[in-house]
C-alpha cells in the first residue's frame, strides 16, 4: 500500500506472526518468542489479561438468577447456550450468535471464544496423550490421509509442554494410553475404585478405569511458580476464568510467559482477513488484518506465519487467501482444503446408581473425574464399526433435598442431612472418520461485519457413528451392570450437533502426500512452508482423547523447527 | 428487559453482605420496563408461608420473594408468566372468599391452607414451591451455616466416613 513510509512498514515487521491466542496460538507464541524470535501474536477478541475475570470471586447467592440463563439471553442465541459451559457466571466469554453469523448446510454447533486465551479459558482440561495406534488408526483402517508423525515423534513434545503446563494424573502403565510427566494424581471416590476393580476383575485388565488426566496444578513446581501460577484450590468454577491461574490456560501460562520475553507483542481486535502472498518470493510476507472495532485495514509482516485460528476460522483465513498462484486458497493445490472435517462424537451417555457403600461419602471438590480409555478395535479390528471410544465415569453422592411438606415442617425438612445414592455417569466420546464429504467452505457472496466471507459447514454423522453408539450403550450397560450399579440408564441427546464437542478439527490436514493432505510432518504447508497450522485444523484423525494436549505438543513441535529453519535461513 | 451487570453486583457483595443476596440490594421492580407483573406482596407472603422465620432466618429475610419475581420475569416464557399471574388471581379469590381479605394479608397458616388446597393449577403451585426451595438453599445462610459451603476447599477426598 503505496501510504504506508517506510518506518511504518519496519514497524509493522516481526520475525514471526501467530494468528490466534487460544490453547495452540498461546503455545506458538511461547517457544518463538523464548527462542528470540520477535513475535507478534493476533487476537481477533478482547483483551483479557489473566486475572480479568469478573465473576470470578462470586458466590453463588449474587448470582440474580441463580446462574439460570435469561430467556433473552437463550433466544438471541440458541446455539451458543447450548454448551455445557455457558451460564450466568460464563457468558461473557462467548461468541453470542449474532456477533458471527455462518451457515449451517448441516446443523452444526459452533462454539466460540473470541477473547486473549481464547477457549483455553473454557475448556475442559482433559488431557490424555494418543498412543502411537491412535497415529497409526488411519493407515491400518484404511482411511484417505494417513499421519505423517507416530508417536515416538511427538512422545519429546508431549513431555515439554505438560511439564510447563501442568498435567495432573497417575502412571497407569497402559499401552493404549502412554503415562506423561504427571504431578500428583486426584482420587477416585470409593465406587470409582470398586468400578475399575469390578473391571479388573472381569475383564483381565482389558478395559482399565483409570483417574482423569488434566491441567490442573495439583502440586505445583518451580516451573509453575514462576509463571505467577499456585496450586489449584479446587473450586471448580474454571469456567469463569481462575484467578490462581490453577489450571493451564494462554492467559495464566504462555501469554505471560511470552511477555516475559520481551519479544512477543499482542494486538487484540484483530480479525486476519487473509495471508499474504509473494508471487516472486514465492512464499507468504505477512497478513492483512480488519481491526474488529474501527474496521480498518492494517498489514503486518514476516518471515514466519502460524496459523492458530481455531479449526474453522483457520480454514477461513487460507481459503480466503487467494493468489495467482493460489487461486483456491493458500497452500489449496489439491482442492481438498476445508474437506475432511471431523470431530468427536458425544451424543449418548448412560447413568445408573449404587447401593453400597452407604456409610460413606466424598469431602471437598475434584475438577475431574474418572476415564475409561478406549478398549474397543485397539490393536485390531474386533466390531462391525471403525475405531472405538473413550468415556468419562464418575460416582458421586449428594445430600438429598427434601421438599416435601409445608411451612415449618417443610423449613425442618430442608435442614434434614439425609444422603441418597451414589450416582454414576459416563459421557461417550466417539472417534468419527474423517470424510471428503464433510466440509467447510466459503461462501461467494456473503460476508461477516468485517468483509470475511461467512463459511458454510457441512458436517454429518454416519452409519459408523451410529454402530458406535449402539455399542457403547451395550457394553456399558454390560459394565455398570457387572459393577453392581441399578437404574441404569442409556440416554440419547437429541439435540446434540456435531460441532457441540467443541472437538471440530480437519480442513487442513497433515499428510505425507501433497496430493491428498495440506500439511507436511513439521505442519508446513506443502506448497508455502513459511506458514505453519498447529491448531484443530491439521488433525489427520482425531481418536478418541481430548484433543488440546495434542494441538500444544504439535505447535512447541512446529514452532522449534521453525526456529530452527529460520537460523538456517530456510524460511 | 435490561439485564444487569454481573460485575456491579460483584462490587456490592464484596463489601457487605447482608441477610439479602447482593444483587437484591441495589434492585427494585421499578428498573423493569413493562412492569405488567408487580406482585411482590404475594411473593412475600407465598415465601414467607412456605419457609417461615422461626429462630432461623426464613425464605423472606433471605429475600426469596425478591428472586422469584426477577427470575420468572427474566427467565421463563410469557406463558409460564401467565400462569403464575392467573394463579396469584386464583389464590387471591381463595383467600378473599374464605377469610375476607387479600392473599398477602392473610397469617401463614391461612395462607398455607390456600396454597396446599388451592383449585389453581397444582403445576404452577408446585413451581413457586421449588422456585422459593431453591432461592433459599442457595441462600449465603442456607449455605454456610448449614452445608458447610466452601467456595475453595483446596482438597478431595474421594471416600470418608459419614
Amino acid at each position: 500500500m503505496a501510504n504506508f513510509n517506510i518506518d511504518s512498514k519496519k514497524k509493522r515487521t516481526f520475525d514471526a506472526i501467530v494468528i490466534g491466542s487460544g490453547i495452540s496460538g498461546g503455545w506458538a507464541a511461547k517457544e518463538l518468542s523464548e527462542k528470540g524470535l520477535k513475535t507478534l501474536v493476533l487476537e481477533r477478541g478482547k483483551e483479557v489479561n489473566h486475572g480479568d475475570y469478573p465473576t470470578t470471586m462470586m458466590q453463588p447467592w449474587e448470582f440474580e438468577h441463580l446462574g439460570q440463563i435469561t430467556k433473552e439471553m437463550k433466544d438471541a442465541n440458541p446455539i451458543a447456550t447450548k454448551c455445557y459451559a455457558f451460564g450466568e457466571d460464563s457468558s461473557h466469554f462467548f461468541v453470542k450468535d449474532a456477533e458471527h453469523p455462518y451457515i449451517q448446510e448441516k446443523p452444526f454447533d459452533w462454539i466460540r471464544g473470541y477473547q486473549t486465551g481464547g477457549k483455553s479459558l473454557l475448556w475442559a482440561r482433559g488431557t490424555q496423550r494418543w498412543s502411537k495406534y491412535d497415529f497409526e488408526g488411519p493407515a491400518r483402517d484404511g482411511f484417505d490421509v494417513h499421519w505423517p508423525i507416530g508417536y515416538d515423534d511427538i512422545a519429546p513434545w508431549y513431555s515439554h509442554v505438560e511439564i510447563f503446563a501442568g498435567i495432573s494424573g497417575n502412571k497407569d502403565g497402559l499401552e493404549s494410553l502412554p503415562d506423561g510427566e504427571f504431578l500428583k494424581p486426584h482420587e477416585q471416590t470409593c465406587v470409582e475404585k470398586h468400578f475399575t476393580d469390578q473391571m479388573r476383575k472381569h475383564y483381565n485388565g482389558a478395559r482399565p478405569v483409570i483417574i482423569g488426566r488434566c491441567a490442573h496444578l495439583t502440586d505445583p513446581q518451580p516451573i509453575h511458580y514462576q509463571q505467577g501460577r499456585a496450586k489449584c484450590q479446587q473450586r471448580n468454577l474454571c469456567q469463569r476464568g481462575c484467578p490462581y491461574g490453577g489450571y493451564f490456560s494462554s492467559n495464566a501460562s504462555t501469554l505471560p510467559w511470552a511477555k516475559m520475553t520481551g519479544n512477543m507483542s499482542m494486538r487484540n481486535n484483530s480479525v486476519v482477513h487473509s495471508i499474504i502472498y509473494d508471487e516472486k518470493k514465492q512464499k507468504a510476507v505477512g497478513v492483512k488484518v480488519i481491526d474488529a472495532i474501527s474496521k480498518q485495514e492494517i498489514e503486518y509482516f514476516a518471515r514466519i506465519i502460524f496459523v492458530n485460528g481455531s479449526t474453522v476460522n483457520t480454514n477461513i483465513i487460507l481459503l480466503n487467501s487467494k493468489s495467482s498462484r493460489f487461486p483456491n486458497g493458500l497452500g489449496n493445490d489439491n482442492g481438498l482444503m476445508g474437506k475432511y472435517i471431523h470431530f468427536h462424537n458425544f451424543e449418548t451417555g448412560i447413568s445408573g446408581e449404587y447401593e453400597g457403600f452407604l456409610d460413606k461419602k466424598t469431602d471437598g471438590i475434584r475438577p475431574n473425574g474418572s476415564y475409561i480409555p478406549r478398549f474397543r478395535n485397539v490393536k485390531k479390528q474386533e466390531t462391525d464399526f471403525l475405531r472405538g471410544y473413550a468415556s468419562g465415569f464418575s460416582a458421586s453422592r449428594m445430600e438429598i433435598t427434601n421438599g416435601e411438606g409445608w411451612g415449618e415442617e417443610l423449613k425442618n425438612n430442608l435442614f434434614e442431612k439425609k444422603y441418597g445414592n451414589w450416582r454414576v455417569g459416563s459421557h461417550f466420546m466417539g472417534e468419527t472418520i474423517p470424510k471428503i464429504s464433510n466440509y467447510v467452505k466459503l461462501d461467494e457472496t456473503l460476508k461477516d461485519q468485517w468483509g470475511v466471507p461467512q463459511v458454510r459447514i457441512h458436517v454429518e454423522m454416519d452409519d459408523n457413528d451410529a454402530k458406535m453408539v449402539k455399542d457403547f450403550k451395550e457394553q456399558l450397560t454390560e459394565m455398570y451392570t457387572l459393577a453392581g450399579f441399578t437404574n441404569i440408564k442409556t440416554r440419547s441427546r437429541n439435540s446434540w450437533n456435531p460441532g457441540l464437542d467443541i472437538h471440530e478439527m480437519g480442513g487442513v490436514i497433515m499428510g505425507k502426500d501433497p496430493k491428498t493432505s495440506q500439511l507436511n510432518e513439521w505442519n508446513q504447508l506443502h506448497h508455502c512452508k513459511n506458514v505453519f497450522v498447529t491448531d484443530g485444523a491439521c488433525m489427520t484423525s482425531n481418536s478418541t482423547q481430548n484433543p488440546s494436549l495434542t494441538y500444544m505438543a504439535l505447535t512447541a513441535r512446529a514452532a522449534n523447527h521453525a526456529v530452527d529453519e529460520f537460523r538456517k535461513g530456510n524460511l | 428487559m435490561e439485564r444487569r451487570n454481573v460485575i456491579k453486583s460483584l462490587g456490592i457483595g464484596l463489601l457487605g453482605l447482608g441477610t439479602l443476596p447482593s444483587w437484591a440490594n441495589n434492585w427494585n421492580s421499578d428498573s423493569f420496563e413493562n412492569l405488567t407483573f408487580a406482585n411482590s406482596e404475594v411473593f412475600i407472603k407465598i415465601v414467607d408461608c412456605l419457609i417461615p422465620e422461626t429462630n432461623t432466618p426464613g425464605a423472606k429475610s433471605i429475600g426469596a420473594h425478591l428472586y422469584i419475581e426477577k427470575v420468572i420475569k427474566d427467565c421463563y416464557s410469557e406463558e409460564i408468566q401467565n400462569e403464575v399471574k392467573q394463579t396469584l388471581e386464583i389464590l387471591n379469590k381463595e383467600a378473599v372468599a374464605k377469610h375476607q381479605k387479600s392473599f398477602e394479608k392473610l397469617d401463614n397458616l391461612q395462607a398455607v391452607d390456600i396454597l396446599k388446597n388451592s383449585t389453581s393449577n397444582k403445576k404452577t403451585v408446585e413451581f413457586l414451591k421449588n422456585l422459593t426451595i431453591r432461592s433459599y438453599t442457595s441462600s449465603e445462610y442456607y449455605l454456610t451455616n448449614h452445608k458447610n459451603y466452601q467456595m475453595a476447599p483446596a482438597y478431595f477426598h474421594g471416600c470418608v466416613e459419614i
